[in-house]
């Protein structure tokens, strides 16, 4: 049996790695072979050749080949391909040549603020998500049941942006109770951590708030539809049968067991987040991965734009792997030492 | 069928009316110069009209086709492609099978929006890169979704009678699988085009879309690309209808896929 258990948890890990490694890898080649594959390149852009370019300012022949050559798209592919591949292990992303600033650099600034808003949106809405849906198969069949998935529904019925935009009119603009933009105040960085703290959590409070409910109705569908096929097994009609409070078979026993497909399911779907995450940081001017996105799209920085492809991916395979633990270390079949 | 599921259809009729009416509910074109930029709501202008002069209310009217057209556009050939490539991959399985779903788990964890961006920036804002780029990233779900339903099909014991009768694989295919596949694809139809109705007006919001095409987003990214737009009274003509109208069509769509999933799968009952 003991053996059996170790096979097992060998065999997970190892399906899961190779997992990750085949997906960083198709990322990595995504984000290579795209930019060379696609009709015309960075600089077709700004020359003026290609037909999306609305650009004042167009460069001549000359120069077109000198960047080229700077940048090494006149070489062969293979060629292209170490440097590629060099570069990512010394953590180079690249210029970016709108903002005139290393790719890497760019991202290393606006990384932290996404990760305060996602891992707490993510945290906040399972939290939520998972307790109503708890709630909603509780009461099974009655108005509160009804009435949660429709609204649950209804919620998801409005596009995140579209949210965004209304909460930020009406608290920011109507009611001046939140700030109109930014992570921060800038005449607080020098101020007491204390009160820089309270500044960042008011910055942060409507971007929250709405990435926050954009996320909710998933974890809410996945955890209600989890629970009714859990609360349909054997165990829990022993449980019953044994007299047990309703209150006790939800949380002690129905709920360990339905919170792992649950796990997985929030698993898959962080890359969701990371689309809610580009449109919350668009709308509300926070300063984080998203909006950097954004601003690149505007003015077609493909190299910025590729590396926060890259990074954004990265960011969410890592949460994709801190899930994985978190499932290994809930699902006692599989041990994690 | 459910209330709600009611309601979703005749929310969908009503859109489905005004799409096809369109040029009876309004004297303007969507891109027509018919007044002064920025009008206050009036007779003439019910909601006003945007910086450019160009009547918000007929945009919203022709946006209507817009919005659907691409829907189902997507939607179709999504279920299409995806369901033919899950049908084979269930149908047959082997290497080849386990090779795509696990291509398609790699390819859904991978962020989606970030990629899509990415893809249609190298591209001319155009309608068909919208749609492309829409269909490319609709059609895995798809596939595993058909693959699943096909594979606990496959078990069913009057095909292997058929089968064993001297069926073809193509007999098999129009006289068995896909009648049972149908309420499946069909609720996923209309759950895909709530998705690409979506991810359409986000891709407009974002600025990647057909500037002289005006759908629901685009009107919306034009609202929220004029400065003053928080500060006058403008956002209730120009901001909130459009924003109104994708929030009821995908409330639509929303209830009516889940009342006809309900419908046609009598397990989902008690669920749902």
């Amino acid at each position: 049996m003991k053996n059996f258990a170790r096979t097992k948890k060998k065999f997970y890990f190892m399906s899961k790695g190779l997992e990750y490694f085949f997906t960083i890898t198709i990322i990595f080649l995504l984000n290579f072979f795209l930019p060379r594959l696609m009709p015309g390149d960075p600089f077709a852009y700004l020359s003026g050749t290609s037909v999306s370019s609305d650009l004042a300012v167009t460069l001549d022949s000359k120069t077109e080949a000198l960047l080229r050559a700077y940048y090494g798209i006149d070489q062969p592919f293979w060629q292209q391909f170490w440097h590629y591949c060099q570069n990512l292990l010394q953590g180079n992303l690249g210029y970016a040549y709108y903002f005139k600033a290393p790719v890497a650099q760019l991202i290393a600034e606006r990384l932290p603020w996404s990760l305060l808003l996602i891992v707490s949106s993510i945290l906040l809405a399972s939290l939520l998500g998972i307790g109503a849906g708890v709630f909603s198969a509780w009461k099974r069949g009655t108005r509160w049941d009804k009435g949660f998935w429709a609204f649950f529904l209804s919620l998801r019925s409005v596009p995140t942006f579209f949210l965004g935009t209304l909460i930020l009119l009406f608290f920011s603009f109507q009611l001046n109770f939140f700030p109109l933009f930014g992570a921060y105040s800038v005449e607080t960085i020098a101020s007491a951590p204390w009160a820089r703290c309270q500044d960042i959590l008011w910055h942060l409070a409507l971007p929250v708030l709405t990435l926050t409910l954009a996320e909710i109705t998933g974890k809410y569908l996945l955890t209600r539809g989890a629970m009714l096929d859990t609360l349909q097994e054997d165990y829990i009609l022993f449980a019953r049968a044994r007299g047990l409070s309703e209150k006790r078979i939800m949380y002690g026993h129905a709920l360990p067991n339905a919170l792992l497909p649950v796990v997985t399911q929030i698993a898959l779907r962080l890359g969701m987040a990371a689309s809610g995450m580009i449109y919350v940081e668009t709308i509300f001017g926070y300063p984080g991965m998203g909006k950097l996105m954004q601003e690149a799209l505007a003015v077609r920085d493909f190299q910025l734009l590729q590396g926060v492809f890259l990074i954004t991916s990265m960011m969410v395979l890592l949460m994709n792997f801190f899930l994985d633990i978190f499932y290994a270390y809930l699902d006692p079949r599989v041990e994690v030492r | 069928m459910s209330k709600l599921g009611n309601l979703g259809i005749t929310i969908l009729l009503f859109f489905v009316l005004i799409a096809i009416f369109a040029p009876l509910l309004t004297p303007y074109l969507p891109n027509a110069f018919s007044g002064q930029p920025l009008e206050n709501p009036s007779a003439q202008h019910l909601l006003g009209t945007n910086g450019a002069g160009q009547d918000i209310f007929s945009q919203l009217i022709y946006g209507t086709r817009v919005s659907l057209l691409i829907g189902i556009f997507v939607s179709l050939l999504a279920t299409l492609f995806g369901g033919f490539l899950g049908l084979a991959a269930g149908y047959y399985g082997g290497c080849c099978d386990r090779f795509l779903m696990r291509f398609l788990d790699i390819f859904l964890t991978i962020p989606h929006l970030p990629l899509m961006l990415l893809l249609a920036a190298y591209f001319p804002p155009v309608l068909t890169t919208t749609i492309a780029v829409l269909v490319l990233f609709s059609w895995p779900p798809e596939a595993k979704l058909v693959r699943a339903q096909v594979l606990s099909l496959k078990k069913r014991e009057y095909l292997e009678a058929a089968r064993l009768a001297g069926a073809k694989n193509t007999y098999l295919f129009y006289r068995y699988l896909l009648p049972d596949l149908a309420p499946l694809l069909i609720s996923q139809i209309i759950l895909r085009s709530s998705w690409a109705v979506l991810a359409e007006s986000g891709l407009a919001f974002l600025g990647l879309g057909d500037p002289t095409i005006k759908s629901w987003g685009m009107v919306l990214k034009e609202a929220i690309s004029y400065e003053a737009i928080y500060f006058t009274p403008a956002w209730q003509w120009w901001l909130l209808p459009p924003g109104l109208c994708i929030t009821l069509l995908i409330f639509s769509f929303t209830f009516l896929g889940h009342a006809l999933e309900e419908k046609f799968n009598p397990t989902l009952k008690e669920v749902a």
